[in-house]
């Protein structure tokens, strides 16, 4: 059984269909230099702590929030997340509090994107919630590093190659992308 | 920019169709003299992939309902969910079927006839796979000698071996 939610996590993440989950972390990472890996290990895991935590909430039955709105609110936090790095003046929080609050409350949006699939594939299993719930959630992060990683590889190759690192365009290629995914999902 | 980001939140239609998820669940339990299986499929999905095979208005799981339900519903799982116990295709009882509570989906009812002790057992699902491209077949398998398996099947899965 934990195989099974094991590889529907994994998948989940890397079909088509769910490419809002590579949009946002497309945005986040490339909202940080490659060189400050401390901080872009931090809001990763800030990210992941925030859908695992709703995740497990929303499967545990604690909180009920209507799918819809869930579905609507994830491209919207893809875009404010783009739109924030891809703004003339930085508007990014300095306060590195308020950054990781924001990142784990958009964590959040995303488990509970997650919990949907999840219930919709235990619909009809009324035995065990745990196990399924934590074999889903170890394949999502599996698929999420599998996702990440060639991102901040390809980030650190650049600023490793380059001494006149372009941080501007790395995060506005990033963001860019996001954003495109966003429209896309939105109106498209 | 705020409140370009707020209206930019209202004007958004709160019912985004892009997650849409397809799964069909099914169970299958050994006991003394037959294995049971129950069915899980969503109604419209069926009713959709009916409807291309050019059977239209069969309104399903309603009042209505056309009488070739049943029979449509039978061939159609015998096609896709193919059983083999000891090395034999297995053929079943059809012994009903009922809408599920929230009235979404049927749960289907059959029954395979034991012939001795089962040495061997695979199994293979293709409902609505050919059809839905997202589509996902859950199984849950029960054997006597307490073997389970949960099984996943979608587009490109092939026959699973159980024993």
């Amino acid at each position: 059984m934990f195989k099974l939610y094991l590889q529907l996590g994994f998948e989940h993440i890397l079909d088509v269909a769910a490419i809002d989950h590579l949009g946002f972390l497309l945005v986040l990472v490339s909202s940080i230099n490659p060189k400050h890996t401390k901080k872009l290990v931090g809001l990763i895991t800030a990210f992941t702590i925030g859908h695992s935590v709703s995740l497990a909430a929303a499967t545990l039955n604690w909180v009920d929030i209507d799918t819809g709105i869930i579905e609507s609110l994830i491209p919207i936090t893809i875009l404010i997340s783009a739109l924030i790095n891809l703004a003339p003046t930085k508007i990014l929080p300095k306060n590195n509090r308020l950054l990781f609050g924001t990142v784990i409350f958009f964590g959040l949006i995303h488990g509970l994107g997650f919990s949907n699939y999840l219930s919709e594939a235990m619909r009809n299993s009324d035995k065990s919630i745990l196990i399924p719930l934590l074999g889903f959630n170890i394949g999502v992060e599996l698929a999420q590093l599998l996702l990440v990683a060639p991102i901040v590889i390809i980030g650190s190759i650049l600023y490793n190659r380059n001494e006149k690192f372009n941080e501007k365009l790395w995060t506005y290629t990033g963001s860019g992308i996001g954003l495109i995914i966003s429209l896309y999902i939105i109106f498209g | 920019m705020k409140a370009f980001l707020f209206s930019l939140c209202l004007c958004l239609p709160f019912e985004s169709s892009l997650h849409e998820y397809f799964f069909s669940h099914t169970d299958i339990i050994e006991k003394e003299t037959t294995f049971e299986i129950s069915c899980n499929i969503f109604i419209d999905d069926l009713e959709n992939m009916f409807e291309a095979d050019g059977f239209k208005a069969l309104n399903l799981g309603t009042t209505k309902e056309d009488p070739r339900v049943d029979s449509l519903l039978n061939n159609y799982v015998k096609d896709k969910l193919k059983l083999n116990i000891n090395k034999q295709e297995a053929s079943w009882d059809w012994i009903g079927k009922e809408v599920s509570e929230d009235l979404m989906s049927f749960w289907i009812y059959l029954e395979v006839p034991k012939k001795g002790k089962t040495n061997t057992f695979s199994i293979d699902n293709k409902i609505l796979t050919e059809s839905i491209a997202q589509q996902k077949n859950i199984v849950n398998v029960l054997l006597e000698d307490n073997t389970k398996r949960y099984l996943l099947f979608q587009k490109a899965s092939k026959t699973k071996i159980i024993k």
